[in-house]
């Protein structure tokens, strides 16, 4: 599991389906926690969900297309947008 | 059974039934979700109450189905296993916030420790669960809760976020540590007491106590109080919380003492007030 994902995909996510902009969406780590070892289970974020409301929104060219800055994870039903 | 390379988990030596295990923590995890159902419900009306219909209120309505639905998959496990009968939901009050919040602090209270804290828990745990489990009735049902669960999370990431930038929020602070220990007591600690001694059950949802008690720790540490710093909200006293209750050395679980009554908001523990949030081990 990547738990920066993690943090991209819940709590910028959120903030992003909210329509408040995080002017800086990096991941703020503790001089503490900074020193604790990334367990091996967060790769599995790499699976993506995007069905979520709010989440898509329709490019030029008609396609749905993520918001810009949202993270999916499991699946997802549209195209992240480049 | 349904899969020819999976049987049911099988008593080794003289343990504790393993089928019992598996049959007993689901059990508790559907008990888990129609409480949750009841939450977001009332989260929703708060909400709507509180600050306007608005998306994220509909989406907390959203949550309270697909937590009712959860259930609904417990018990299809159940049955897999051979139960066919259902403990009764127990009665329980749903209470927003700690009585000394105003309407407005007490439902973004409510949003934080159910969302913010609980839902981004389980959503961790769930991960980990779907690389782990292997029984297809299981792995469909973690897979589809999974999904309703980043959902879950999310609104409340959005509600803290809307309300940040409106309105002061950093009195959230002083209430980070209870929010934490009360997702821990609620619902992570009985699936990880039924686990101990067991052999393997990862095949069938259940993760290790010591497994368990690493995502929790990675993920209080490293996304969910990170994101309350974004948001201006002091994190000390949660982080030095957190990283002695969770700690493999001192986080065995059976130090946190114990929940007497279900409520939403908070309890009372020996006198002391804790909140009551549900988390998974549970499934959402």
């Amino acid at each position: 599991m990547n738990i920066e994902r993690l943090f991209q995909v819940l709590v910028v996510g959120g903030a992003i389906i909210s329509g408040v902009s995080m002017a800086d969406s990096s991941m703020p780590v503790s001089e503490e926690s900074s020193a604790l070892p990334l367990s091996e289970t967060t790769e599995a974020l790499g699976l993506v969900f995007c069905d979520q409301p709010g989440a898509c929104v329709v490019g030029c060219d008609g396609k749905l297309k993520v918001k810009e800055g949202f993270e999916c994870c499991w699946g997802t039903s549209c195209e992240k947008s480049e | 059974m349904p899969n020819d390379d999976l049987e049911k988990p099988r008593a080794v030596g003289g343990a504790r039934d393993p089928t019992d295990v598996v049959v007993s923590t689901w059990g508790y995890r559907r008990l888990v979700e129609l409480e949750a159902a009841e939450q977001f419900r009332k989260l929703s009306e708060g909400l709507a109450t509180a600050y306007g219909k608005s998306e994220i209120s509909e989406l907390a309505a959203q949550a309270s189905r697909d937590e009712s639905n959860h259930a609904s998959y417990c018990e299809s496990i159940l049955r897999e296993l051979g139960c066919d009968v259902f403990q009764q939901k127990p009665p329980y009050e749903i209470v927003l916030g700690p009585r000394e919040l105003d309407l407005r602090h007490a439902v973004l209270y409510a949003a934080v420790a159910l969302s913010c804290v609980t839902e981004t828990l389980s959503s961790a745990l769930l991960v980990q669960m779907q690389r782990r489990t292997k029984w297809p009735v299981i792995r469909e049902v973690v897979h589809t809760i999974l999904k309703d669960e980043i959902n879950h999370a999310r609104l409340g990431w959005a509600q803290l976020a809307l309300s940040a930038q409106k309105e002061e929020v950093s009195w959230l602070g002083p209430y980070l540590s209870g929010m934490i220990r009360g997702a821990v007591l609620s619902d992570i600690r009985p699936p990880v007491e039924l686990a101990s001694g067991v052999v393997d059950l990862s095949a069938y949802g259940i993760l290790s106590p010591k497994e368990t008690r690493n995502i929790m720790q990675e993920t209080v540490l490293k996304v969910i109080l990170p994101g309350f710093r974004k948001f201006g909200i002091n994190t000390v006293d949660a982080e030095s919380f957190s990283k002695s209750s969770l700690s493999a050395a001192g986080g065995d679980g059976t130090r946190m003492g114990s929940v007497g009554k279900q409520v939403f908001a908070q309890v009372t523990i020996n006198d002391a007030p804790v909140p009551r949030t549900r988390t998974a081990q549970r499934l959402s």
